[in-house]
């Protein structure tokens, strides 16, 4: 394994080292398991929604609808769970098989539909949102006190989140993204005329990484629904901006073809967590937004600093 | 293939694309008065022109900014502090012009800030204008500690928004000198060729000797103060300013650019075709109002509407041919 390709997560990563630093040093009680367990909670949705985001990004598009897709599975979810463990486990399936096939609905649409990724997930983004709106019109339901606790309880020093995003991420994404069609998924995003040229089917890949970033979109929809305990069509909103946001933050490139887990994932935790971190300093509430726009700005641009001392402005530009 | 042979090739769609959307506008009209024959009276036109003229004026920022291949996302939360800080300094005793003066610099520096991000740090305008929206809405709320700010709205705004100028409304009116600018500094000026040629092909335009730095400066800075101008509009129209006002305007303008058949990737299409787009979506609204859809069923239509036109018109070449 070369660290190398982990370069990209650096910033992300010393980021997020800096500010549990300082919340640590603000307050000491995050070091507590109860600390543990709620810094892992508050992260763990946007970190999945990052992946799903991250997903469809390396193909070279952009998921405007995975705010969508969380709410659609939050909404399924706390609507139709039941109490029973039987009626729990369909109900999961379910959720994951709609958002797989909202992805798929995506992929085939930017494929074979051959529409511009931005385009296919805004028209997605209300259609999905409708959907959701269809099943809860009011903000409602209920999951099972097991449910809730499964996925955001603690063993210890151990919250069952990050387990949770660990499995996801290690156990279900990462054997695919190293499998043919995980290269294939970065060849595409590289290079679309390339890969086709290699014997790739362009089109097959682009679908499967719509599928894999819906079926993600419904897991953060899941855990999500795990820490609210109820259905709300438009609770997801937040996370399609904010999911673009962690993976230009963790290293990847808008415009496919590079970028690795890790950043994305680290700079889901530390755009989650910063509310929290300015609310222990004693910000006001009403200076976070501030700090949140002007955090995100200036990582922005300290990653692109290099252009200010590029001599050649055609190299910049072609960059 | 090249990118300057599937512009090109987008360009035919672009022109195919504005006649789909305007025939696609009159079967709207139709239906709507089929559905309902009050439609068409003078009462209901002017209303439908009224929402459509905040969505058009927005959409005209959005029509330049994508044209250079870039997105304007920070659009609700300028708009949303622009119209506030007017308000509330005409509200404490400051003269109408300085008040709409500082809304525009507001307007006219967020469009700078969103420039400086895209054009020297080259960073991509969906993050970099998200950012300068998150930035945007903190403002708003240290400067109005989070309460409803209390407004008062000068007489001249609540003219332009909703007066009357020998029986036509005066928003439209101004929509419509908007416009034909637009259409003519696209069609005719140099400045307009720039932006084009930007969203064809940077590299190539940089080297013919174009500043091309100021050519998103000029994009971002219209759209600024385009988002501005629908702000002030809105209060006026509304009586009232309110934490949020602008959150309805960032995607329905984009749909309408998009609608009126310009390239998402820039390069091609104008504001003929937004202006189609702009109306198709108010009377899509509206049209789904009558036919007493919900707010799920409006969504649902919206989108669909959205992915037939743009199957009609808008289809990339194989990227393997």
């Amino acid at each position: 394994m070369s660290l190398r390709r982990y370069r990209s997560s650096l910033l992300a990563v010393v980021g997020l080292i800096v500010l549990l630093g300082y919340y640590w040093y603000q307050q000491p009680l995050i070091l507590s398991p109860f600390g543990f367990r709620l810094l892992a909670n508050q992260g763990t949705t946007l970190a999945l929604a990052a992946l799903a985001q991250l997903t469809v990004v390396l193909t070279g598009g952009v998921d405007l609808s995975v705010g969508a897709i969380v709410s659609l599975s939050n909404t399924i979810a706390a609507t139709y769970m039941g109490d029973s463990p039987a009626s729990v486990v369909g109900v999961v399936l379910l959720t994951l098989a709609a958002g797989s096939a909202a992805g798929l609905v995506n992929g085939l649409l930017v494929a074979y539909g051959r529409i511009q990724p931005i385009i296919v997930t805004l028209a997605t983004l209300y259609i999905y949102s409708g959907f959701a709106l269809l099943i809860r019109p009011q903000p409602g339901g209920s999951v099972p006190g097991y449910y809730a606790s499964t996925l955001t309880g603690a063993w210890g020093y151990l919250p069952y989140s990050l387990i949770v995003l660990l499995v996801v991420a290690l156990c279900l994404r990462m054997p695919i993204m190293r499998s043919r069609l995980g290269t294939a998924i970065y060849a595409v995003g590289d290079n679309p005329g390339g890969a086709h040229m290699s014997g790739i089917n362009v089109p097959r890949t682009l679908v499967s990484a719509y599928v894999i970033g819906g079926f993600l979109a419904a897991c953060a929809g899941l855990f999500l629904t795990a820490q609210t305990t109820s259905g709300d069509a438009t609770v997801g909103t937040s996370y399609t901006l904010n999911s673009v946001a962690a993976v230009v933050f963790g290293g990847a490139i808008l415009g496919g073809g590079r970028g690795v887990a890790l950043g994305p994932i680290v700079a889901a935790f530390f755009i989650s967590i910063i509310v929290s971190v300015l609310f222990a300093a004693g910000v006001s509430s009403f200076y976070q937004s501030v700090f949140q726009g002007a955090i995100l700005i200036v990582v922005l641009m300290f990653g692109n600093a290099w252009t200010l001392r590029a001599r050649n402005r055609l190299a910049v530009l072609r960059s | 293939m090249t990118t300057a042979t599937l512009k090109s090739r987008f360009g035919a769609f672009t022109r195919h694309g504005v006649a789909v959307s305007y025939a696609l506008l009159v079967v709207l009209i139709v239906v709507a008065v089929i559905l309902n024959p009050a439609f068409a009276s003078w009462a209901n036109v002017k209303a439908q022109l009224q929402i459509a003229t905040f969505i058009g004026i927005i959409a005209i920022g959005q029509t330049l900014v994508i044209l250079t291949g870039q997105i304007d996302l920070s659009v609700p939360w300028n708009l949303t502090f622009s119209s506030i800080l007017m308000a509330t300094l005409y509200g404490e005793g400051y003269g109408f012009a300085v008040a709409v003066g500082a809304a525009l610099l507001v307007g006219i520096g967020v469009g700078l800030v969103n420039a400086i991000g895209v054009a020297v740090f080259r960073l991509h305008s969906l993050v970099w204008t998200l950012g300068m929206n998150a930035l945007l809405e903190g403002a708003t709320m240290v400067y109005t500690n989070g309460q409803p700010p209390d407004s008062t709205i000068p007489g001249f705004v609540r003219f332009l928004a909703v007066g009357n100028l020998g029986g036509l409304p005066v928003a439209p009116l101004v929509w419509a000198v908007l416009a034909a600018v637009t259409i003519l500094v696209l069609a005719r000026s140099r400045f307009g060729r720039f932006l084009y040629a930007t969203g064809n092909n940077e590299p190539a335009l940089f080297l013919s000797g174009v500043a091309t730095r100021r050519v998103h400066v000029g994009a971002f800075v219209a759209s600024g103060v385009c988002a501005v101008l629908a702000g002030i509009l809105l209060t006026g129209y509304a009586s009232q300013t309110y934490l949020g006002m602008g959150n309805d305007y960032l995607l329905v303008p984009i749909a309408a650019v998009i609608i009126g058949g310009t390239n998402i990737m820039g390069g091609a299409g104008g504001y003929v075709g937004t202006i189609a787009g702009t109306l198709i979506v108010v009377l899509l609204q509206s049209i789904l109002s009558i036919a007493q859809i919900g707010q799920a069923g409006k969504n649902i239509t919206f989108g669909l509407i959205i992915i037939a036109l743009v199957l009609l018109y808008a289809r990339e070449a194989r990227p393997t041919d």
